[in-house]
């Protein structure tokens, strides 16, 4: 094996939301300075690829786009998700060992329906990836932990069915961050119950609840879920300087957390200390991923001070930890009748609030309940308050869904078609890479 | 005229130019006094008052940095926070002290005068008088260097010393470390060699300016040049490529083939101009600032041998086989191979014949198949290295979004190949590729040409920090300026401001060229949702150009 780091920079220095925005031109000019001065990339185990482009059936693959593909996606974010997927190929090949798609724009809060911007992020660059892995690949199992300081709703909503998914999430709690979910209550849907856990967390957690989460908690459900892939998405904060959250961690602490976790695949997500933390964090993340000495990288703000956190977030977590450690260990012993009902197909209903754009969208989600697979799922969805909103149908056949849902997932498309209930239908068929909407239809299928 | 002289490993090549015409060449065994040599032959007895400058490229820097020839030489370094000491890799004693500067420029951690002193006297100690001082972020702030280098004076004033910020602005700091060493270390040797030159032009009252080539295919004034010595290794194939250039049509795009005794260098020109390697020049281990033409190197050439591995096949042994059997060697090469065909006239076909005959006879093949054989081999290795310069050009990392929309996509359709077995080989080369082939027996000694046309060229960065009011500069320039727009400074203004200060270097320089604006970026910082200010990236220079393209290549000689 290669023991080498793929890198792609790709810190999209002419792309903003706008001026003044957290996520704007600035935000990785430092840590491209911070990377070009220590001579990172002359490391002959380090090994920087290109940006790419993702294509539009790698998006449809994951996503929804409403109403139409154009109002969601530029080309800032095919370029993010494009270079993630350049990462997952120089992997996939063995030219490296492990590769860290340094990009912006984020992702995890984009959901498997998008109307555009929330929470800084458009399409969902792991999501993307973790699809095309699996599409072009092969692989199965794949493990999503999250280690930005906000709960990675998008990624969750993504693969909620999906029992061969697990999405791990830390993040500062709900009640006191965006986007306001990722309680210990959210476990995945009733095919996949116990491969999605969430860890909030407490403002003020610092490096050693942390290892503590990661040691005691994290890498057993790993061990034990025994992925084909550890892909994290690496957002930066929880760091103690950054402005839009309380957390306490160190450049160090991130460096740990990667040398612990040991991801195949990391993907940046926030992280807006662009000056304190950010040079900082991904130095130090890139060192621990390359094997080598990260101890040096130490900020310039922390010195010589010593972040302890207190005995009640100790505490915290060790409750937390062993809550969801005994979850995850009777996952299989839970009676899914009594969570989800008995009937076939289990609904819920989202009211999904979009900060950046200002609406809210109305979505049923049902999913077809099925002990062989994650079934299908099936999304009506449309923008509350807006007349001009079209009432859409969309249904996903993921992509090692059995022969009977993938079925029930095609007649669904195929009688709905030939009604008029709603404006607009999508079927996103993952078995046969097959991204058709309501005016691909002509009679037949 | 223009008199251009490269020396290379074995040959230095010479030629006069005048009114864009070759007037006269010549090719000598390189030794000691072979610039002289050369300049007698190229001006016989023609009036030295005609000359209008001398352009020298040498492999003098280069040669002493592979050799390791250096003077002793002692790194004292104020890296702060960030990789680790273990991963540091120079060929000069070092010391760490501390004192550290962020990416902004701000003072992180001051220095400790008791450390300094201690840390230079170690060093001084285990015999090095030369003494490099470099800070990480040193031009984004050069403060601590200065403070530095004024508590060492004080305290041993006869140390020979050189601040990083001095070598260049452009970040990294171990290329920087690694540039201020090797200045240090390989000075005295260039110093005395430039010495050398300027005497003896001198004694010969010959006034004209000297100028040395560098790797980036830019000329510095003779006078100069021990501030850019560095700069000057590889500035062979930088002198190839530019002669290439001069010797095809102006608005060429083509590839081209430097085929030497042992190694043939792939060089681009893109429409007219060379490429340029995206990261600084890189020679075994040591990692330099140096901007040069991208170059790939690949260990075939005209004295590469041929031999029968173990399992009785032909192969290319990539190992110096001495001179070709066909000019007196021992052992069968390219050159023979090209010889036995009659595809080059050079040397003895009969010696070429023979020793190529003990390979047909044990694998039972006609010499000819054996010599076709070699050079098919020979010219598929070519090849695929020339489609890898074209992978490595196409993947270099992009960080903005029109650079990736809009891809160069510039395929060149022209093959010129240069050095001793140049003309059979770019035939070979080309028929294969199907693409055409320019070929003049000037272009053996194209190198002397691109020496005799290079003209200065630069590629420069000024960053302007309008929040802390500074300027500073990939070659190390660094001023605060007060009166500065804090928050908003117009494009125009900042463009400005720019080509002056790169004015004022130029200037120094005794160069006198238009620079131009080739890319300026500005980035918005915004603390507390408030912009403060803004951070200007502008980068300019002179745009690589040669005085002229040559006229009379197809009658010469």
């Amino acid at each position: 094996m290669n023991k080498s780091t793929g890198l792609v920079f790709f810190p999209a220095f002419d792309w903003s939301i706008s001026p003044t925005h957290p996520e704007r031109e600035e935000r990785l000019l430092y840590t491209r300075d911070q990377i070009m001065e220590e001579g990172l990339l002359d490391f002959p185990n380090i090994k920087e690829y290109k940006a790419q482009l993702a294509l539009k059936e790698d998006i449809l693959r994951t996503h929804f786009c409403l109403p139409a593909y154009e109002n969601v996606i530029t080309e800032a974010h095919l370029i993010a998700a494009g270079s993630a997927i350049a990462i997952g190929k120089a992997w996939h090949e063995k030219e490296i060992f492990n590769g860290f798609a340094l990009v912006r724009p984020p992702g995890h809060h984009a959901l498997h329906i998008t109307y555009g911007n929330r929470g800084f992020c458009n399409i969902n660059n792991e999501a993307i990836l973790v699809e095309f892995l699996r599409k072009k690949y092969e692989y199965r199992k794949i493990a999503i932990i999250d280690t930005d300081v906000h709960h990675g709703d998008g990624t969750q909503d993504i693969f909620y069915h999906d029992p061969d998914v697990l999405f791990v999430s830390f993040h500062q709690d709900g009640r006191t961050l965006f986007p306001g979910s990722g309680f210990i209550n959210e476990l995945g849907g009733p095919n996949a119950f116990g491969t999605t856990l969430n860890i909030p967390l407490p403002p003020g957690v610092g490096d050693n609840s942390l290892m503590y989460i990661i040691d005691k908690l994290i890498l057993p459900v790993l061990k034990d879920f025994e992925p084909e892939i550890i892909i994290n998405s690496a957002g930066q904060d929880n760091h103690f300087t950054d402005p839009l959250a309380n957390m306490n961690v160190t450049a160090q602490g991130y460096a740990r957390l990667t040398e612990k976790l040991n991801p195949d695949i990391l993907v940046l997500e926030g992280g807006y200390a662009v000056e304190t933390a950010l040079p900082y964090v991904n130095l130090a993340i890139i060192l621990a991923l390359a094997g080598k000495d990260f101890t040096g990288v130490i900020e310039p703000q922390l010195g010589n001070k010593k972040l302890i956190e207190s005995k009640d977030i100790m505490k915290y977590c060790e409750t937390i930890t062993s809550k969801l450690l005994s979850i995850w260990e009777k996952k299989k012993e839970i009676n899914l009748d009594e969570l989800f009902g008995k009937e076939k197909f289990y609904t819920r209903k989202k009211k999904i609030f979009y900060d950046t754009e200002y609406f809210t969208e109305e979505q049923e989600e049902t999913v077809r309940r099925c002990t062989d697979c994650g079934g299908f799922i099936k999304y009506i969805s449309y923008l509350k308050d807006n007349r001009k909103s079209p009432k859409s149908l969309c249904i996903s056949i993921p992509i090692y869904s059995c022969p009977d849902c993938q079925k029930a997932g095609e007649d669904l498309f195929y009688s709905e078609c030939n009604k008029d209930n709603f404006q607009q239908i999508f079927l996103q068929h993952k078995p046969k890479d097959l991204y058709l909407s309501k005016d691909d239809f002509h009679g037949e299928y | 005229m223009y008199l251009g002289i490269d020396v290379g490993g074995t040959f230095t090549d010479g030629v006069l130019v005048s009114e864009n015409k070759i007037i006269k060449t010549c090719k000598i065994p390189t030794s000691n006094n072979s610039i002289l040599e050369a300049f007698e032959k190229l001006m016989d007895d023609k009036p030295f008052k005609r000359l209008e400058k001398i352009v020298i490229s040498t492999t003098l820097m280069t040669n002493l940095i592979l050799e390791r020839k250096y003077d002793k030489t002692g790194l004292l370094l104020l890296p702060g926070p960030g990789i680790s000491y273990q991963d540091y890799n120079f060929p000069f004693q070092f010391a760490i002290a501390r004192g550290s500067i962020d990416f902004q420029g701000r003072i992180i951690e001051p220095v400790d005068e008791d450390e300094i002193i201690e840390n230079v006297g170690q060093l001084i100690r285990a015999g090095c008088l030369n003494i490099g001082i470099i800070s990480k972020f040193s031009s984004r702030n050069p403060a601590l260097e200065l403070e530095v280098e004024k508590i060492v004076k004080k305290q041993f004033p006869h140390l020979n010393i050189k601040l990083g910020h001095q070598v260049t602005g452009n970040l990294n700091f171990i290329r920087r470390a690694m540039g201020t060493g090797l200045f240090l270390a390989t000075h005295n040797t260039f110093y005395n060699f430039i010495l050398d030159i300027e005497n003896s032009f001198k004694q010969r009252n010959i006034n004209c300016p000297v100028y040395i080539l560098k790797a980036d295919g830019g000329i510095v004034p003779i006078k100069f040049v021990d501030k850019f010595a560095v700069d000057t290794i590889l500035s062979g194939p930088a002198a190839s490529c530019l002669g290439a250039k001069a010797l095809l049509e102006s608005d060429a795009s083509a590839i081209v083939v430097d085929i030497g005794g042992t190694t043939t260098d792939l060089s681009l020109i893109l429409n007219s101009i060379p490429l340029y390697a995206s990261r600084g020049v890189r020679i075994e281990d040591i990692y330099t600032h140096v901007r040069s033409l991208a170059v790939y190197s690949i260990p075939i050439g005209g004295d590469t041998g041929i031999d029968i591995d173990g399992n009785n096949c032909l192969i290319l042994t990539f190992q110096r086989a001495g001179l070709p059997a066909c000019l007196g060697g021992e052992k069968p090469t390219l050159t023979d191979c090209l010889r036995v065909l009659d595809l080059t006239d050079i040397g003895d076909k009969d010696k070429a014949y023979s020793v190529l005959e003990n390979i047909s006879i044990l694998l039972k093949k006609p010499v000819t198949e054996i010599a076709n054989t070699a050079l098919n081999m020979a010219t598929d290795l070519i090849i695929k290295a020339i489609e890898k310069v074209f992978k490595i050009w196409q993947e270099e990392p992009a960080y903005r979004i029109w650079q990736l929309l809009n891809p160069l996509s510039i395929k060149p359709n022209t093959l010129i190949c240069l050095g001793g077995p140049s003309g059979p080989m770019g035939r070979l080369l080309s028929e294969k590729m199907q693409i055409k082939n320019v070929h003049y027996p000037l272009c053996s000694v194209a190198n002397a040409i691109g020496a005799a046309l290079a003209i200065p060229t630069y590629e420069e960065k000024v960053r302007i920090n309008t929040e802390k009011g500074e300027i500073s500069s990939s070659w190390g320039y660094f001023v605060k300026m007060e009166n500065l727009q804090k928050q908003k400074l117009f494009p125009k203004i900042a463009e400005t401001k720019a080509l002056e200060v790169f004015n004022l270097f130029l200037k120094e320089n005794k160069v006198y060229a238009e620079p131009e604006i080739y890319q300026h970026e500005v980035f918005n910082m915004v603390r507390n949702w408030q912009t403060t200010g803004q951070i200007h990236e502008i980068t300019l220079g002179i745009k690589p150009k040669i005085l002229g393209f040559i006229e009379n290549k197809e009658c010469f000689g």
